[in-house]
């Protein structure tokens, strides 16, 4: 039996937190919520993350910087930006630096759902391509830890 | 001849006069338009600033909506759990209620007249309303008042809007840090007869000085919870009253907003 995909949500606003942590338990995911990007980095449930879901403006590292510090340690996350203040600058950043989607608060649900969508097939490619090179995730993260 | 230089001098000195007044009229043309910015700026970022803090209930209000209409459909529905996803909802409701009624009150006040204002009262005032939150958050809280401050004229709602996000964030600042260490130090006194200064300091993890310089732009920073508007229509507020709003830190040892309000100098309306 395969195991429930555990989506983690960063934002420092409670109610959009909890919102859209529930809407992910009742589309089938497990949720886990986090209140700022050090609480997430800190967890020690990257790996086990199948996708994040990160708020952009937050106190501390934004949702940028934190897609950018995963990218930095070697993890390949997908990631989903979510913003109540989108503009263009901010959506090209997220997409250079590989987000699966980037979407205005509130969203649809089915955005969500397709952005989801994304993220367990890039995660499953990134697996894929790891069982074929022996584990290379491993050395991934200590040749980002030597940089 | 005498009458044709006569003429001549006539013409002159009312052309110089004439060139004058459209120089005069060219200036006061420019304080309008630049007075116009003043307010479109800050009618920008009211509204930014509103937008930004009403999405977040209203991402809460959508995203449950969306969850709670799944857990219905579930075989058999499971409905306590719909009953907490509308408890979330109704909360969210109302939080951006609050935020609606602050930015109300806001310029409902500028529609007032200006007032002589008791800064130390205004401060001491804030704090009582935030005593509860002080307590349950175990923040000790140490208030130093300068004595004979001179009155200041101002719009009291939003001063008093100004001081409670100053220690709204600072509440929030400290919320990560052990609770034995958690200090808010409030302290007013006055730059001779010219200024009032009002400073709030937290022992929180402070603001990392390359950021300093943007907390002031709309939703750069951290966003108080609840009273819904930023530092960025905090100092507007106090621009608008003539002073100037200013954030220090080393980025480790907490922060400090000092707030400069000059006597003299009366806040314009609007």
């Amino acid at each position: 039996m395969s195991e429930i995909p555990l989506i983690s949500i960063v934002d420092d606003d409670s109610l959009a937190r909890e919102g859209i942590c529930e809407l992910i338990d009742s589309l089938g995911y497990k949720g886990v919520t986090f209140e700022s990007a050090n609480h997430f980095l800190q967890c020690g449930q990257i790996l086990d993350t199948a996708c994040l879901i990160t708020d952009l403006q937050m106190p501390g590292l934004n949702g940028l910087e934190l897609q950018e510090a995963l990218r930095s340690r070697g993890y390949q996350t997908p990631v989903i930006v979510i913003t109540g203040y989108p503009n263009e600058k901010h959506r090209t950043r997220a997409f250079a630096n590989g987000a699966v989607g980037f979407l205005s608060k509130p969203f649809n649900e089915q955005c969500l759902i397709e952005c989801l969508n994304a993220a367990i097939d890039l995660r499953s490619s990134h697996a894929r391509s790891r069982v074929a090179a022996h584990h290379p995730e491993i050395t991934t993260a200590k040749a980002a830890s030597r940089r | 001849v005498y009458l044709v230089i006569t003429a001549i001098a006539l013409l002159a000195a009312l052309l110089s006069e004439k060139a004058k007044l459209y120089a005069r009229l060219a200036q006061s043309n420019k304080l309008l338009e630049r007075e116009r910015k003043n307010k479109l700026t800050n009618i920008a970022a009211a509204v930014s600033s509103v937008a930004h803090e009403v999405r977040q209930p209203l991402m809460g209000i959508t995203a449950s909506a969306s969850a709670a209409r799944r857990w219905l459909d579930r075989v058999p529905p499971d409905v306590d759990r719909v009953k907490q996803v509308l408890t979330n909802i109704e909360q969210a409701g109302f939080r951006a209620n609050e935020v609606l009624t602050n930015v109300r009150n806001l310029f409902q006040d500028t529609d007032h007249e200006q007032q002589s204002i008791d800064v130390n009262n205004l401060t001491v005032e804030v704090l009582q309303s935030l005593h509860g939150e002080l307590n349950d958050h175990n923040v000790k809280t140490d208030v130093e008042l300068g004595s004979e401050l001179p009155h200041i004229i101002g719009h009291r709602v939003q001063l008093q809007e100004v001081i409670l996000n100053l220690l709204h964030n600072a509440i929030d600042a400290m919320a990560s840090v052990k609770v034995d260490h958690r200090a808010l130090r409030v302290r007013t006194k006055s730059d001779g007869d010219k200024a009032v200064i009002v400073e709030v300091e937290d022992s929180g993890h402070g603001i990392e000085p390359q950021r300093l310089g943007s907390i002031f732009e709309p939703f750069v920073t951290t966003k108080p919870k609840g009273s819904g508007l930023g530092l960025a229509i905090c100092s507007r507020i106090i621009e608008r009253h003539g002073g100037q709003l200013t954030a220090s830190s080393d980025g480790k040892n907490g922060a400090l907003f000092k707030i400069v309000l000059p006597v003299e100098q009366t806040a314009r309306a609007g």
